[in-house]
């Protein structure tokens, strides 16, 4: 894959849509516990919508899907452990259209890692909310 | 439901008020406070300020000690005496969001930083999509939501 733009001292990737993403790719993004909520008004606990939202487009983390089953790894286990207990999918195209950039930024401890820049509001959040799709699914917690 | 300090300033990092969270980098010691789930709040916030680094799976970092303590400014500032207590999600950055969902009301207070909050609420009274605020020092009305709520709690109770 494509190394990512970065700024002039080469050192932060620039918010970006990476060429290698495709529109019909789907990313991840790993829940943890500590990121479900109880909910009254339904009886239910479910996912906050934090999960969602970043803080002043620093990037939103995920995992790349189609970049993982490249590497012959099932994407199912490589983002799941005792800590990181569920996770969601996400349509890169969906994204998009919210006006969302998805891009490529490689960790020394993830190379598939990725960033969705752009979802700053709690309107935008909770849209990304409305796209999600349980990857790993957490018993008895719901989505939204 | 009497009334309540509504204005929150720079002043409240040097308050003589609270109790402390306890943090390998920073600690703050105040002595007492007005919310009766104090000791619970406590609890919580001393976790998410000792979360581990990745804890989100991610490169997440524990919620930043300053967050924690503007946190419970604003709770001390909108709060009744029987107000619930709320839910205290991590966000990855330092950050973390209060959430309230009960009495068919929604109110969640992102703490992005001290002085620096994204609110949103949805009542019955609001549209489906709630309402937006971003939040410095002034918190009053997410006090008139909290009271909405706990209005709508109490009706609830009545009719059960």
């Amino acid at each position: 894959m494509k190394s990512p733009p970065r700024d002039a001292e080469n050192k932060q990737i620039i918010p970006h849509d990476h060429e290698e993403i495709h529109d019909e790719d789907f990313v991840i993004r790993r829940v943890s516990e500590k990121q479900i909520v109880p909910d009254k008004n339904t009886g239910r606990r479910r996912i906050s919508t934090l999960l969602y939202k970043d803080q002043d487009n620093n990037g939103l983390s995920i995992d790349l899907k189609k970049l993982i089953e490249s590497k012959d790894l099932d994407p199912k286990k490589y983002v799941t452990t005792p800590r990181w207990i569920g996770s969601v999918l996400l349509p890169v195209q969906g994204v998009r259209h919210l006006g969302c950039k998805v891009g490529f930024n490689p960790l020394d401890d993830n190379p598939y890692h990725g960033e969705i820049w752009g979802a700053s509001t709690k309107k935008i959040a909770k849209k990304l909310s409305a796209l999600a799709h349980w990857f790993v699914p957490i018993n008895d917690i719901d989505l939204r | 439901m009497g009334e309540r300090k509504m204005i929150l300033s720079n002043a409240a990092f040097s308050s003589s008020n609270v109790f402390e969270i306890h943090s390998e980098t920073n600690k703050g010691t105040i002595n007492s406070s007005t919310l009766h789930f104090i000791e619970s709040l406590q609890k919580d916030l001393n976790e998410l300020v000792h979360l581990p680094n990745g804890w989100d799976g991610y490169n997440g970092i524990p919620v930043k000690f300053e967050n924690a303590y503007f946190t419970i400014q604003i709770l001390e500032a909108i709060c009744f005496d029987d107000t619930p207590k709320p839910c205290l999600v991590p966000g990855s950055k330092g950050d973390l969001q209060i959430e309230w969902h009960e009495g068919l009301c929604d109110i969640e207070l992102h703490v992005k930083s001290p002085l620096n909050v994204d609110a949103w609420v949805k009542t019955p009274q609001t549209d489906e999509d709630g309402i937006e605020y971003h939040l410095t020092s002034d918190f009053r009305i997410i006090s008139k939501y909290i009271k909405i709520m706990m209005e709508a709690i109490s009706d609830e109770v009545a009719a059960a």
